[in-house]
């Protein structure tokens, strides 16, 4: 399978704005099935390409002159050579061991809620055979207990707040399932990145967003609780990170330029 | 609280040293001093008291004079504080000094290699030294800086290690500072101070100067730039006004002749860092932050800072700027870490340490918790992540409430305590209220890891000045003394 | 230099001049109101500095001792002497490391007995006391910086924010003065009251100087003439614009580059130099002075951009 893909963020500020940094992770991780044919990012401003501690691939890029816009460009095609797996290995060489995946933080950390959430799946926990039969539970305990529902949470709301909610996107579905596997003992960490809309139901035109959970002998699957699957070929992993803020795929500052309008549009095409 | 006995340093009395014989109690009766501070009580004994109150009093004024204040420097009625200092100089003899030199540049060499190793291949866990969580899941490790390799692979630039005195031959660590460590300042000035105040002392004895730290620091910074082909460009980038330690912030700033900046003077462009200047953005290569990981970078780290600079991060790993101390350097001096130094001693270097640990009990087992709870009016306390003095009990000085509020702390969390037993910190004559009494004192030398790792001879000696008190830190009322190493 | 300590420097100049120039309009405005029992004249002086509309918003119907509340000790109001010092003295506060002793000791006094006067105050200030003390303070200051601050650019920097403000009070009050002074159909030299034209003058501190150098009764056009064109007059705008010329050439010369600023303030000197008060007037004192004000305005902001913003 190919798949064509077009990732456009635009910024439109109100004033000329004198100076803006942004640093983007569109650069895909590949899976153990993938294959890359084509790739291209395009900036504005002046950049550099570095690798951060995940091994992410991120480029910052700033202008300092007055701009009223900028344009991110990433399109390429990739391919899914299709295996027996019914889910994805992230199989790349990893930077950090499995056990920094544990860490309480940012906006996947767990709290008093997120414990009582899973509590009762706390003794099947400890057994390693058990684990990929766990997260599926859990997964499915995502999917009848949020609400898929656009505009409910904002972008910096954290696992618990969107546990309260009930509802959530597809960031607050995979904070959750970090949030909650964490607890149970469980490596897990955020994932950000693209996905065709025929491939499943609840995928925003602004991208998509899993989680990925650490099985021994395995490596890291990919499970995504707003569509209730696990991650195959289709998905393209864009950048890792203990939370939706370490791995997002366009941030920025800047000075100047009164309010800003963010525009995000993301198209997935098979094409072969 | 038990009657215990302290090594004074003047007089060689008490302690718990072998070495402590006959000789000593002799000298006691006779009034003597041990041979490094012969002279200097001789001077105490000759100079009359309110001679010593008047060049206090000089100090004080010179103190002031050249704004050398703490604390409350932006404070909103524009007065400020300045640490008390104390007049009669802390002594070090030569040999003293050659073997804590020895133990401070094994010690700041292995912390070093364990900071490179920890940001790497973690190899110290791989050979069952300490567990692979100690790293990850410490609360100070950053991810963003796993894999960095920096410019001669030094991570702690500049590392200000306290020591305690037990007895005459006894010296304990009591914790390594590796993040922003500051106090370097007061060593400078109370040299300055005291040779003005007494230039006749210095006559008397052949005191080892501290005068060249700025140059070294300079030198240091200058050759740990990423961009060898560029003469490098060194700024120091302070939190502001508001902070503590701003006055030393100017002033090395001031003593090395580079730019003092905030976050605002500076942008990130290319993954390059530059300030803003009067003649335009000026190119800048290694910067000496004295602000917390945390501030650094809003894009990398707490997005709602404003004390740092936007792109930071991504500048160090694009290799276009170094930072000073490196990020994440908080895995190596916390006080569970504390506990393997002696052990990264073993494994990165293959020698014995020289300088001890203080005995340390880790209240996350169950076995130290028991103890510790139980002797909980011996012992001191102290929070993992704590600093400056602050969130630790002090047993013995202790109320019972206070006792009784840390036994809750320590149930509730135990994993974010340590114990350690009371140590006999020495004593030094003070000048206090009335006369001259001896007062507890610790030690913070200065290590310099750039091409190769240095110390100045001596460091800032903190006094505390209450009465029987043993806590030194300025916050918490301590004063200074000029660290005196003598020569040959 | 950094571009912050640059822009710190210029604005405590600033604002150190400002606080001494409302100072004197007041005295002057206050001295005329004992003459005078008119109050065209204490009204018009928020209009001067264009907070009239802010002014009488806080005060629908205002007293005298209203205006000089609002202008002194108000700290409301950014522009009021009260909050001229306070900025003057957190910028300096900025840059300590970069002033002399002297020079902070005399701001920081300044503002910590500012704090204990209105501590102490209440209603019964007694306003030409206070005037005279701001005058003081701040040529205090101003002689500190003068007389201890080392001759770099940091020296520049202050010296163009003193002048561009002086420049921009002179070019005010001789404004909103003349208008009210010279209601509409008055013909230029016609019998206007002598006091008035004095007020003018001491505005910024230059009666004596008029008397000097003219030796002759008060005519409005001298005194328009004096302020504007005057070669050796410490406030007049040939003067001020002069010395931004100057120090603007001294840092084009150090860096080894000319801006925007430079030639503008270029402009503006020569413009002045070879002026001739006649036409001034034949082409209309008003259009003139809204167009310098205009001018000196663009000048501090290409200053600004040039310097102070990197």
């Amino acid at each position: 399978m190919r798949f064509d893909v077009q990732h456009v963020t635009r910024f439109r500020f109100e004033e000329a704005c004198g100076y803006s940094i942004h640093q983007c992770r569109l650069r895909p991780r590949l899976g153990e099935s993938q294959r890359l044919l084509s790739w291209e990012v395009r900036t504005p401003g002046r950049g550099r390409d570095w690798t951060d501690g995940y091994g992410n691939h991120v480029r910052t890029f700033s202008l300092t002159e007055p701009h009223r816009e900028i344009e991110l460009v990433a399109r390429g095609v990739f391919e899914w050579i299709e295996g027996g797996q019914d889910y994805l290995v992230f199989a790349a060489p990893e930077a950090l061991p499995p056990g920094y995946w544990l860490r309480n933080h940012g906006l996947a950390r767990h709290e008093a809620s997120i414990q009582t959430f899973v509590a009762d799946l706390a003794d099947r926990a400890g057994d390693e055979k058990e684990r990929v039969p766990l997260l599926h539970v859990l997964m499915r305990r995502l999917v009848e207990g949020l609400e898929y529902r656009v505009g409910a949470t904002t972008v910096d709301a954290t696992a618990a707040e969107a546990l309260a909610s009930g509802a959530g996107v597809c960031q607050d579905f995979a904070h959750l399932f970090v949030a909650c596997s964490r607890v149970l003992g469980v490596p897990a960490r955020y994932a950000s990145g693209c996905l065709s809309q025929k491939g499943a139901t609840h995928v925003g035109r602004v991208g998509h967003a899993w989680a990925e959970a650490f099985v021994p002998d395995l490596g890291w699957i990919g499970f995504d609780p707003a569509n209730g699957i696990c991650a195959t070929g289709e998905y393209l992993k864009l950048g890792i990170g203990l939370d939706y803020a370490e791995a997002a795929p366009v941030t920025g500052r800047r000075i100047g330029g009164g309010q800003a309008a963010m525009e995000v549009d993301v198209q997935v095409r098979q094409v072969g | 609280m038990a009657q215990r006995q302290f090594f004074d340093e003047m007089s060689g009395l008490g302690g718990q040293s072998q070495t402590q014989g006959q000789g000593q109690r002799q000298a006691q009766q006779q009034g003597q001093a041990r041979p490094p501070y012969r002279r200097i009580a001789e001077w105490l004994r000759q100079t009359p008291e309110e001679q010593l109150a008047n060049k206090r009093r000089e100090a004080e004024a010179l103190y002031r004079r050249h704004g050398i204040t703490f604390g409350a420097y932006g404070s909103a009625d524009g007065h400020e504080t300045t640490i008390p200092f104390d007049l009669i100089p802390r002594v070090l003899t030569q040999e003293e000094w050659r073997f804590l030199e020895r133990g401070l540049i094994q010690r700041t060499r292995a912390l070093n290699a364990f900071l490179n190793d920890a940001y790497h291949q973690r190899d110290i866990c791989r050979a069952g030294k300490m567990p692979e969580n100690q790293i990850l899941l410490n609360e100070q490790f950053v991810g963003l800086a796993q894999g960095l390799t920096l410019p001669g692979d030094v991570h702690a630039h500049i590392a200000g290690i306290d020591l305690v005195r037990v007895s005459a031959d006894e010296f304990y660590v009591l914790e390594d500072n590796v993040r922003t460590p500051s106090g370097v300042s007061y060593m400078l000035e109370n040299r300055e101070v005291m040779m003005r105040l007494f230039p006749d002392l210095f006559q008397r004895h052949s005191v080892l100067p501290v005068g060249r730290y700025t140059e070294e620091l300079l030198n240091m910074l200058r050759a740990v730039s990423f961009n060898g082909d560029r003469e490098p460009t060194v700024i120091l980038l302070t939190p502001g006004q508001y902070n503590s330690a701003y006055f030393e912030h100017a002033f090395l700033a001031d003593e090395m002749g580079i730019e003092l900046v905030e976050g605002s003077d500076l942008f990130v462009d290319d993954c390059r860092v530059y300030m803003r200047t009067t003649r335009g953005p000026k190119r800048v290569d290694v910067i000496y932050r004295r602000v917390d990981d945390a501030y650094l970078d809003p894009l990398a780290f707490n997005p709602e800072s404003l004390l740092g600079v936007a792109g930071l991060v991504a500048a160090v790993r694009a290799g276009q700027v170094n930072v000073v101390n490196a990020l994440g350097n908080g895995i190596a001096d916390d006080k569970s870490t504390y506990l393997y130094v002696p052990d990264m001693v073993r494994f990165y270097l293959g020698e014995e340490p020289i300088l001890k640990n203080v005995p340390t009990w880790r209240c996350d087992k169950s076995d130290d918790l028991k103890y510790v709870l139980e002797h909980l009016g011996e012992l001191v306390v102290k929070e993992i992540h704590g600093s400056g003095g602050k969130g630790m009990l002090v047993g013995p000085t202790s109320t019972k409430a206070e006792i009784e509020e840390f036994r809750g702390l320590l149930r509730d969390r135990p994993a974010n305590y340590i114990a350690q037993p009371t140590l006999a910190l020495s004593t030094c004559p003070t000048l206090v209220e009335r006369g001259v009494a001896p007062r507890h004192v610790d030690l913070r030398p200065f290590v310099l890891s750039g091409k190769e790792t240095v110390v100045m001879p001596g460091g800032l000696t903190r006094v505390a000045l209450k009465d029987g008190s043993l806590v030194v830190n300025s916050s918490q009322g301590g004063g200074t003394k000029d660290t005196w190493v003598l020569g040959a | 230099m950094l571009s912050s300590t640059a822009k710190n420097l210029y604005w405590m100049a600033r604002y150190i001049q400002r606080a001494e120039n409302t100072a004197r309009v007041l005295e002057a405005t206050n001295r005329m109101a004992l003459l005078s029992n008119s109050d065209r004249e204490w009204r018009s002086v928020p209009l001067i500095y264009g907070l009239d509309a802010d002014f009488a918003e806080r005060h629908p119907s205002p007293t005298m001792r209203d205006m000089l509340h609002y202008l002194t000790i108000d700290e409301a109001n950014p522009s009021s002497v009260a909050s001229c010092f306070r900025a003057a003295r957190n910028n300096a506060r900025d840059e300590r490391n970069n002033l002399t002793i002297d020079l902070w000791e005399s701001l920081n006094g300044t503002w910590l007995e500012l704090q204990g006067m209105m501590r102490g105050i209440g209603d019964g200030i007694d306003f030409r006391q206070f005037l005279d003390w701001t005058k003081k303070q701040a040529v205090m200051a101003t002689g500190a910086a003068q007389s201890t601050l080392l001759r770099d650019d940091a020296y520049n920097f202050v010296m163009l924010g003193l002048q561009v403000e002086r420049a921009d009070n002179t070019a005010r009050i001789l404004d909103v003065k003349y208008h009210i002074l010279l209601p509409k159909g008055e013909r230029v030299g016609g019998s206007l009251d002598y006091y008035q034209w004095a007020e003018v003058l001491s505005c910024i501190g230059a009666y004596r100087t008029y008397r000097r150098v003219y030796s002759s009764k008060i005519e409005p056009w001298r005194v328009a003439e004096l302020m504007i064109l005057r070669h050796d007059l410490p406030r007049s705008l040939l003067f001020c614009l002069g010395q931004v010329d100057r120090n603007l050439g001294e840092l084009a010369e150090l860096y080894g580059a000319r801006g925007e600023a430079t030639r503008l303030a270029g402009k503006l000197y020569s413009k002045l130099r070879y002026a001739r008060i006649d036409t001034i007037f034949q082409d209309g004192l008003h259009e003139y002075l809204s167009d310098f004000i205009r001018g000196n305005a663009r000048l501090s902001e290409e200053i600004s951009r040039q310097f102070l913003m990197g």
